[in-house]
């Protein structure tokens, strides 16, 4: 669905994109994993055509962006890091103009834009100003606004960023119905978000990617990064230790407290064996500790990888 | 197409902006106020004048008169009218609906150009229609001239609303809009002054002198070069607007 290929953006002197590649598949779930300032708004907006690459390839649905912007356009619903709304509009007014601009036309456009206020629970505030809705509910019309032309193409950035957690579930539910009908990528720097929605991740740090696209496992593998599994044992035993290490792939156990033990490995996955070792010392609670947060830390924390397309660079 | 929808959205944002009914309020009085005064003199005065046989028309001291002064009001007031165009669409981050949508800088700068053009031709067909009406029921002067001036203040409205327009292009405050478009505008306007000068002083007084270019089409006098400084205006202005948009994309 889109292909990007090492696509810079330069402000000034300031790289805020630098030779970037990667590729979404139809279908997929993209997260654009990042902290703030990594770059991730820039990459958006150039996917949208919004912005002009300084250099690279942008491809989506097979458009070049900068070559046919408009075009690629059509293909594309994107919600802004504030929701693009006017505020003197109704809901079902504001959804009509945007229906209208995207190229929607007569008799579609009436069933569109329903179809858009339903899949964002929109219907009770249909025939209400914006100006009045809550911030959640504006954020809503911001991504009813980017589906009601039925894109292939949804680029979401920030969509559940200043709302509260009540909201931000909705948001995510939405965002799993959506999954399916359209190639998702969306873009945050909150961990859980990435793990409830995307089914790959893509980590960017200073303009540079840093990992990924990838999903979770992979990462894991990528970077070289253990797994941490959190043990808390009923009756736990001075055998415990010994019997858990025994483990084929379980590089060391510790023991962090009376009743809990923190496994540690790399290479294949012990937590199937572990857990029925564990039962044997009346295993009360066994989850994946680390994960996603320390891979994350670990990716933004080193040293940004080497640019893309640029392999002939020595070290 | 893509033009007339946003035109649409332009036309109903104005239509249920308490502003922007205040201001077509206040134009539309003071103007009316003008035209009361007008007719009031033109009675006096020509009976005045008819007693020393002096050649008196409706055409020429009523009509010429009040549109010059509705025109002098609307270089006052069109950079009230005008100075949200694109500066809210860039402060409120709605522009960005536009910019990702398949519509070129060019259709949503026209589209803005024309929403305010069905602006001006409502308020003036709705809120000014009187003035036809009043001198056409009381008096026997000929409606063509009437009909032109009309076109003039049209014409003129359509310059000052592309000024406006680039004005309100430049950033996102539209108090920077609102001064900058009358600065252009008064410019133009009093520019006229300077060809009382000799040289070059003068020559930019009657190249860019709105007023006289403005006058000579009230009088019913349709020039081309009178006209092609408005449609010149209106398309400057308009460029200056498209490239600051197409901006967006680069900056």
């Amino acid at each position: 669905m889109i292909e990007v290929v090492s696509l810079t953006r330069r402000y000034g002197s300031l790289a805020a994109v630098d030779q970037v590649s990667f590729g979404v598949d139809d279908g997929e779930v993209l997260g654009f994993l990042g902290p703030n300032g990594a770059g991730k708004t820039t990459t958006m907006r150039v996917l949208v055509g919004s912005l002009a690459p300084t250099s690279g390839e942008v491809r989506v649905a097979g458009v070049d962006v900068t070559k046919n912007s408009k075009e690629a356009r059509r293909h594309i619903g994107y919600l802004p890091e504030a929701p693009p709304v006017y505020r003197q509009m109704t809901v079902r007014a504001y959804l009509d103009f945007a229906a209208r601009i995207r190229g929607v036309s007569g008799r579609d456009r009436n069933a569109k834009v329903d179809r858009a206020i339903d899949r964002t629970a929109l219907g009770d505030v249909s025939g209400r100003l914006i100006d009045h809705l809550s911030k959640g509910y504006r954020q809503r019309v911001g991504i009813a606004q980017a589906l009601v032309h039925e894109p292939k193409l949804l680029i979401l950035d920030e969509p559940t960023s200043g709302l509260d957690p009540a909201q931000v579930a909705e948001i995510r539910d939405l965002i799993g119905d959506l999954k399916g009908d359209h190639t998702i990528v969306l873009s945050t720097h909150i961990l859980s978000e990435v793990r409830a929605t995307c089914d790959r991740v893509l980590i960017i740090n200073k303009g540079r990617r840093i990992a990924g696209p990838a999903t979770e496992d992979q990462l894991r593998e990528q970077l070289g990064a253990g797994r941490t599994i959190r043990l808390e044992l009923a009756r736990p035993g001075d055998e415990v230790i010994a019997a858990l290490e025994a483990i084929d792939g379980v590089d060391a156990v510790t023991r962090v407290g009376d009743t809990r033990f923190d496994v540690t490995s790399t290479g294949t996955d012990p937590r199937e064996a572990v857990n029925a070792a564990a039962s044997a010392f009346g295993l009360l609670e066994s989850r994946s500790a680390g994960g996603l947060e320390e891979l994350y830390l670990r990716a933004v924390s080193a040293p940004a990888a080497k640019p893309d397309g640029d392999e002939e660079q020595v070290a | 197409m893509m033009v007339l929808h946003i035109a649409r959205r332009e036309l109903g944002a104005y239509l249920v902006s308490p502003f922007m009914w205040v201001v077509s309020a206040a134009f539309l009085f003071i103007n009316g106020f003008f035209f009361a005064a007008i007719v009031g003199g033109f009675s006096q005065y020509s009976s005045e004048a008819a007693m020393y046989g002096q050649e008196v028309s409706i055409a020429s001291d009523v009509v010429a008169p009040f549109v010059g002064t509705v025109g002098l009001l609307l270089v006052l007031f069109a950079p009230l009218m005008t100075m949200r165009s694109l500066a809210e669409e860039q402060s409120t981050g709605s522009l960005a609906l536009l910019l990702s949508s398949p519509v070129s800088s060019w259709e949503i700068v026209l589209g803005k150009f024309v929403g305010l053009l069905c602006f001006w031709t409502g308020l003036f067909g709705i809120g000014m229609a009187y003035v036809p009406l009043l001198l056409a029921w009381f008096s026997d002067t000929a409606l063509v001239p009437i009909a032109v001036a009309g076109a003039a203040l049209v014409l003129l409205a359509a310059a000052c609303s592309a000024v406006g327009i680039a004005a309100s292009s430049m950033s996102g405050s539209q108090m920077a809009a609102a001064g900058l478009a009358w600065c252009a505008l008064l410019f133009l306007w009093i520019a006229g002054f300077l060809s009382e000068f000799q040289g070059w002083l003068g020559n930019i007084g009657d190249t860019f002198g709105m007023l006289a270019h403005f006058d000579e089409l009230t009088k019913g006098l349709v020039q081309s070069n009178d006209v092609l400084f408005f449609a010149l205006i209106i398309f400057f202005s308009l460029l200056v607007a498209q490239q600051r948009v197409e901006t967006h994309r680069w900056r």
